[in-house]
């Protein structure tokens, strides 16, 4: 009994390929729409698998009905690898990555002001829209979007979130909507320099930790305004703990512009 | 200042924590703060 991968058609109903794995449960996905499925089991002579199939695991968009397709929606999380980005929840404000295919330009577009003096919620031919609602965005690319959850999603559970580009129209991805969701952006020393371990700290230091995810603010959040004096603060303060037995100086909360 | 030049940190959705580092007690310098109710952790690295 060995593990092993196979390729279906669409439909599922017809094995295209098949192939041994070191380890059940292999997963594959590609653009051309088709199903895999892995499983223990056993190839036959002519590569077939035979025995039982424990798993299916479903290539998405298999009638390629949408031409761009977002895949999920995971935290930004700049400081942790890609692969360890796992699907997430969003809350109200928070900046969050949308993965797909064929969702942007090739080349990285970036973020820009209106008129307005808000984010403009259109970069390189990419709209992304939470239940219809334009979302600001940070970064658009053929395979991610890095866009900020309008803060019109609080109070609710739950969002359908669509990409357009070039006049082009996603799948609708559902989203889970909590009142918060936690998520660190960035760690700068009192010098404005990234805090590491090359670069740690003076104790006894300020150090800004730079956080999204606190939900709705008090007064409500305006979808991407830039941060002005007299500043928002969380509808609800997040619990802060610290490991170091000597400090800080909790609470040291002061959401504020960054220069 | 360059690695914030992101305007994306000054924009609404963006909070800054701002934590008078005190003295980790671990060896490495790191000071762990942990933020909200999903105990989202960040290492913060403290120079001994």
């Amino acid at each position: 009994m060995t593990g092993f991968l196979a390729e279906l058609n669409p439909s599922g109903s017809t094995l295209l390929s098949a192939t041994v794995t070191d380890s059940f449960g292999s997963v594959a996905a590609d653009s051309t729409a088709v199903y895999y499925g892995g499983g223990l089991g056993n190839l036959n002579s002519s590569g077939v698998p035979t025995g039982s199939f424990a798993a299916l695991v479903a290539e998405i968009n298999p009638s390629q009905t949408a031409p761009i397709f977002i895949d999920e929606i995971t935290l930004d999380s700049p400081l942790v690898p890609a692969a360890s980005r796992l699907p997430s929840a969003v809350a109200p404000g928070e900046i969050v990555r949308i993965v797909g295919r064929g969702i942007g330009p090739q080349s990285q577009a970036g973020a820009k002001l209106t008129a307005g003096g808000t984010l403009a919620t259109s970069i390189g031919g990419v709209q992304v829209t939470f239940n219809g609602v334009p979302a600001p965005l940070v970064t658009a690319q053929a395979n991610q979007i890095v866009a900020i959850a309008p803060f019109d999603l609080s109070g609710l559970t739950s969002a359908a979130v669509q990409v357009q580009y070039n006049g082009q129209i996603s799948n609708t991805y559902t989203v889970p909507v909590l009142a918060q969701n936690t998520d660190i952006l960035a760690v700068a020393n009192s010098d404005w320099s990234a805090n590491s371990p090359s670069n740690p700290a003076q104790p006894g230091s300020v150090v800004a930790i730079f956080l999204t995810g606190l939900g709705q603010t008090s007064p409500p959040g305006v979808n991407g305004a830039i941060n002005q004096p007299p500043l928002a603060q969380p509808a609800v303060a997040p619990a802060i703990s610290s490991s170091a037995p000597t400090g800080p100086a909790w609470p040291f909360w002061a959401p504020r512009p960054t220069r | 200042m360059a690695f914030l030049g992101a305007a994306a940190y000054e924009v609404a959705g963006v909070s800054q924590l701002n934590v008078v580092v005190g003295t980790p007690t671990s060896t490495q310098g790191v000071l762990d703060v942990t933020i909200g109710n999903f105990y989202t952790t960040v290492a913060v690295y403290v120079a001994p």
